[in-house]
This record gives structure tokens, C-alpha cells and sequence, in this order.
């Protein structure tokens, strides 16, 4: 079965400065991809070679087999959620939606039905598609640039932080409608720059970091290479640390410490536990932390 | 194709009251232009400036003045008129832009997600501009009738001048219309396409204007796009043939160059 993404070798640079280098990356089938790096590490980038928008420097994106460029057949199996729709502000989402659809090579009528339960499950009624786009709040446009890129079942859906400004029923009404892709056997490509939003969705996340693939695993193990912080209050004296391996001391004060440690995290637990324990919190890493831990990891 | 026409329908109806306004515009001016010139032509007043007008005015001038100086080139005017000039232009720029908007706008990636060849973003606006140029100078000619028809002298007044320059003001719409689309497949911004295409539009008129009233500057003209305009000589019955080829190859050149160049650039 062709591979709906696969990247050999891509690169992209602007002048001087490194948009994307080497990436090798192929996608599968029935599969959900989270691409996660901070601003500038070149998501977007990749999304804009896989949809043809930006020329290679060195290797290619091949999107079913076909080089992205010229693969336009090929794109009729393709659902695009950008990071904003701003299609046409003066025109209402349902023009915009009838345009698209008939340059899927679809007809308005077709996607109809389609189109109504999608805007209903995001929470849109007929009449909001009539709104002119330039009028709808950003997370209303966001639902219609979901509609957009779904209504005519595509078999490989490309997002671009789609939940930027969706209310949190619309965020898991999303993840639902992607796990959906995935289990008719379609594949997804989800960038973003929040980890949260992919960890629960993603079957594999790639880091990238400064235009290189720093991680590619599951999003459970990329959450145990990053440390926790631990923060924990104690009524009178502070318990030995002796004793567990792999502790990093913070902070330790009057009644509090501060521990950085990775998970599984229960010996770190028993030996806080044979003191006083009266708070202990787990603080999650940023996305910020994990990245520069991840970097940090993969520099030789 | 498929896709090309699909844009081109969506464009049309999206700014079919613009085009309707301009369209009644230009109609109404043709209209008056008639009106205007009747009223002159009775009066005797063409005749008697042709007589006060010095020699030396009529060789500053460039053309003959004579031509203008009657009914033909009283109704003529409203064919080459500054305000009917900037109309033509700014019709072009708008129609040669899509490609620019869509890319400034984020429509030609949502575009280029879909079976649609990336020349189909440029071809649609080049297929725009052909209209434009063959709809608003038939508009401007049916004003030319309508108003020979209400002043009474349709019968004694030949449609051909007005036609030729109908065909020459499309061959300029389009030839300037085609450089607006190759600046458009390389600009970068709307806002930065706008300015250079206004830049180039005002820079070919005042060099041409420049090249026809000062002779040290008359080696400049034939490299500005309104020299191919000639509404004196079309009207006084000069062929033009020379002007139209000109204007026709800026127009395939520049074309070409545009679907060329927005097929290879990143967007």
C-alpha cells in the first residue's frame, strides 16, 4: 500500500538560514502523526513541502507515491486545516465551502449532508454558515476550515494547530473525528505546538528542533525522557535523600524541596513519604523543556 | 480546466456589483461624451478653437489637433480621457491581483489541497482580464451608440473611429493588465504588488506624456505602453496595426512569463 506521506531526505533553506534538513519520515496508513517543535522549528515548513507549496533544496515529498508538486490527483484524497482560515472575509462559510468542494472536483449538493452533521457535531447550525467569514470569532472559523477539510472524506488529513481558539468540546470533538479518519483506515498529520494536544491522539510524535527531526517515538515515551519536577512540603524535618539514584536536588529550604527526577516516580515517593509529607505536586515539563531535553539528548 | 473556470465563476460573482458599477460608469460617460460633443459641434465651438489654436500648440501637441477639435474627437475623448484611463487600469490591476490575494489571503494553499494545478490560480485571472478587456470597451462603444442615438446623429456618424479605439484601449487593458499579472506571480504581498503595479501604470503615462511634449525626452516613449495608444491618428484613420502587434507581444510575453514564474515559486 502507498505511503499517503513520505519524506526522503527533505530539506528546505532560506537563504542562510535552515527551514528543514533531512528529514526522513514515512507515514502509514490508519495512522495518527503528531509533529510537535517549538515556533521557527520548521513545522510549518514540512506541512508546505507536503502540500507542493514550497520547493524542495535536496530530496523530495512524495504524497501517495508522487512527488507533492505534482501530485494533483492524488490531492482529491487530501483534507488541509490551516492554522487560520481567511478565505474570502466577505463571503459566507457556505460559498466559501461550495467553492472548495467544487474544486475537490465534488458538488455542493454532494457534501451536503456530510457538511450539515460535521457543522452540527462541532456545534454550528445552518445559519452560522450563512455568517460571512470575516464576521465569525477565530474559533468559529476554525470549525469551518475543519468542515472544509473533512466533508469530502479525504484519506489523508494534513492540520496545522487546528485547535487554536476551539472551545474544549469542539477540541474533543476533533480528536473524535480524527481517531474517526483513523479507523477507516486514513492517516493524519497533526502539527502543533503544544504537546497536550497531540499526546492523547498521536499514535507516533516527531520532535523537531531547529529544522531536524530530534525524536520520532510514542508521545507516553517522549513524556518519560523529560524529568518531572517534584515539589514537596513537609512538617518538620526534611527525609534523607540518600539512597535512590537519578535525584536532582532544586531546591531545599524551611519544610520544602524541590526534586527534578524521571518517571516511575515511586521510589522518589517512598523516600519522600518517610518524612512528614503534607503536599507533594508533579509538575508536567513545557513542551519548551522537552524539546531542549530531547536537543540536548540527541547532541553528541 | 475545470478548476480555472470554477475560479473565473467565483471571481465574476463575487465582484459582480463592481463590475456592474463600473460598467454603468463607463456607459454613462460615453453617453455624456456624445451629449458634451453635440452641444459644442452646434455651437460651432470646434471650428473656432481649431481656428484660435497656434501653430506651435498644434506641433506641442504631438497629433492633430484638428482630429480632436470636432465631433468625432469631441465623442473620441471619452475613450482616452484620464478618469476612463485610470477606470481601464484599475480594472486590469484588480483582475490581474488574484494570484497575489490568494497567496496573501491564505486561499492558495486551502486552493492547492485540492486537485487544482497551481497555473490555475494565474491562467483564471489572465482569462478575467481577456473579459474585462473585451467587455469594458464594448460597453464603452454601446455607450457611444446609445448616446448617437439620443442626440439624433447616429445615422451620419460612423462607429468605426470609436470601435478602433475600443480595440485600442484593450489591446493597452491587456498588455498592462499582463504586466500586472507578472508582477503579481512575483510579488509577495498584496500591499507590495499594488504599489509597484501603480508605479509602473503612472511611470509608462507620464513618460509617454513627457515624450510627446518634450523632444528631449521623445526617445523614451516608445518604451512606455501608452505610446501604443495613439487616439489621434486612430481617429483620424491611421493604421494600426504597428501599435496592436506591440501591445500584443507585451501582452503574450508578459503572460507567459507570470504562468511561468508562479508555476516555480514557493508559496
Amino acid at each position: 500500500m502507498v505511503a499517503p506521506l513520505e519524506c526522503r531526505d527533505l530539506s528546505r533553506s532560506y537563504g542562510a538560514v535552515l527551514g528543514l534538513e533531512g528529514l526522513h519520515l514515512t507515514l502509514a496508513a490508519g495512522e495518527i502523526f503528531g509533529l510537535i517543535g517549538l515556533n521557527g522549528a520548521g513545522k510549518s515548513t514540512t506541512l508546505r513541502l507536503a502540500l507542493g507549496l514550497l520547493k524542495p533544496t535536496r530530496g523530495e515529498a512524495l504524497l501517495f507515491g508522487v512527488p507533492a508538486r505534482r501530485a494533483l490527483a492524488a490531492r482529491r484524497r487530501l483534507g488541509y486545516v490551516p492554522s487560520e482560515l481567511s478565505l474570502y472575509p466577505d463571503r459566507s462559510a457556505r460559498e466559501s465551502l461550495d467553492l472548495l468542494a467544487r474544486l475537490t472536483g465534488s458538488t455542493p449538493a454532494a457534501v451536503r449532508s456530510s457538511r450539515l452533521v460535521l457543522a452540527a457535531r462541532l456545534g454550528m447550525n445552518e445559519l452560522d454558515l450563512d455568517r460571512p467569514v470575516g464576521e465569525m470569532s477565530h474559533g468559529m472559523r476554525q470549525k469551518v476550515g475543519i468542515v472544509q477539510a473533512l466533508e469530502h472524506g479525504p484519506d489523508f488529513v494534513v492540520l496545522d494547530e487546528p485547535s487554536d481558539g476551539l472551545d474544549p468540546v469542539a477540541r474533543d470533538v476533533l480528536a473524535t473525528l480524527l481517531g474517526e479518519v483513523r479507523e477507516r483506515g486514513g492517516t493524519v498529520l497533526l502539527a502543533s505546538h503544544v504537546l497536550s494536544e497531540i499526546e492523547g491522539l498521536a499514535d507516533r510524535v516527531g520532535v523537531l528542533h531547529r529544522g531536524k527531526l530530534v525524536a520520532l517515538e510514542t508521545a507516553a515515551s517522549l513524556r518519560r525522557r523529560e524529568a518531572l519536577l517534584i515539589e514537596a512540603s513537609f512538617a518538620g524535618e526534611l527525609p534523607p535523600l540518600d539512597g535512590v539514584g537519578g535525584i536532582e536536588v532544586v531546591e531545599r529550604g524551611a519544610g520544602r524541596l524541590v526534586l527534578r527526577a524521571h518517571p516511575p516516580l515511586d521510589a522518589v515517593v517512598k523516600l519522600l513519604a518517610r518524612g512528614s509529607l503534607q503536599m507533594l505536586r508533579v509538575h508536567e515539563p513545557s513542551l519548551e523543556d522537552l524539546v531542549r531535553e530531547v536537543a540536548r539528548e540527541d547532541t553528541p | 480546466m475545470r478548476p480555472t473556470l470554477v475560479l473565473v465563476k467565483s471571481d465574476l460573482r463575487r465582484e459582480r456589483w463592481a463590475l456592474l458599477a463600473l460598467a454603468v460608469a463607463l456607459f454613462a460617460l460615453q453617453v455624456l461624451a456624445v451629449w458634451v460633443a453635440r452641444t459644442l459641434d452646434a455651437g460651432d465651438t470646434y471650428r473656432k478653437l481649431a481656428a484660435l489654436a497656434p501653430d506651435f500648440a498644434r506641433r506641442g501637441a504631438g497629433f492633430d489637433l484638428a482630429v480632436l477639435l470636432s465631433f468625432t474627437g469631441g465623442v473620441g475623448i471619452g475613450y482616452f480621457h484620464p478618469v476612463v484611463t485610470a477606470a481601464l487600469v484599475a480594472a486590469a490591476m484588480t483582475a490581474a491581483k488574484g494570484p497575489i490575494a490568494d497567496l496573501d489571503g491564505g486561499g492558495a494553499a486551502l486552493f492547492l489541497a485540492r486537485p487544482v494545478p497551481r497555473w490555475a490560480l494565474m491562467a483564471r485571472s489572465l482569462i478575467e482580464l481577456g473579459f474585462l478587456a473585451v467587455a469594458l470597451p464594448a460597453v464603452m462603444l454601446l455607450g457611444t451608440t446609445a448616446g448617437l442615438v439620443l442626440v439624433g446623429r447616429f445615422a451620419t456618424t460612423s462607429l468605426m473611429p470609436f470601435a478602433r479605439l475600443a480595440l485600442n484601449d484593450a489591446a493597452l487593458v491587456l498588455s498592462l493588465g499582463a504586466v500586472a499579472a507578472l508582477l503579481a506571480a512575483v510579488s509577495t504581498r498584496t500591499r507590495g504588488y499594488t504599489r509597484a503595479t501603480l508605479a509602473f501604470a503612472l511611470v509608462s503615462y507620464l513618460a509617454d506624456y513627457l515624450a510627446r511634449v518634450w523632444p528631449p525626452l521623445r526617445p523614451l516613449g516608445p518604451l512606455a505602453l501608452f505610446h501604443y495608444l495613439e487616439p489621434a491618428r486612430v481617429l483620424g484613420g491611421a493604421p494600426m496595426a504597428a501599435n496592436l502587434a506591440v501591445l500584443a507581444a507585451v501582452t503574450c510575453a508578459a503572460s507567459g512569463a507570470a504562468l511561468y514564474l508562479f508555476e516555480r515559486r514557493d508559496l
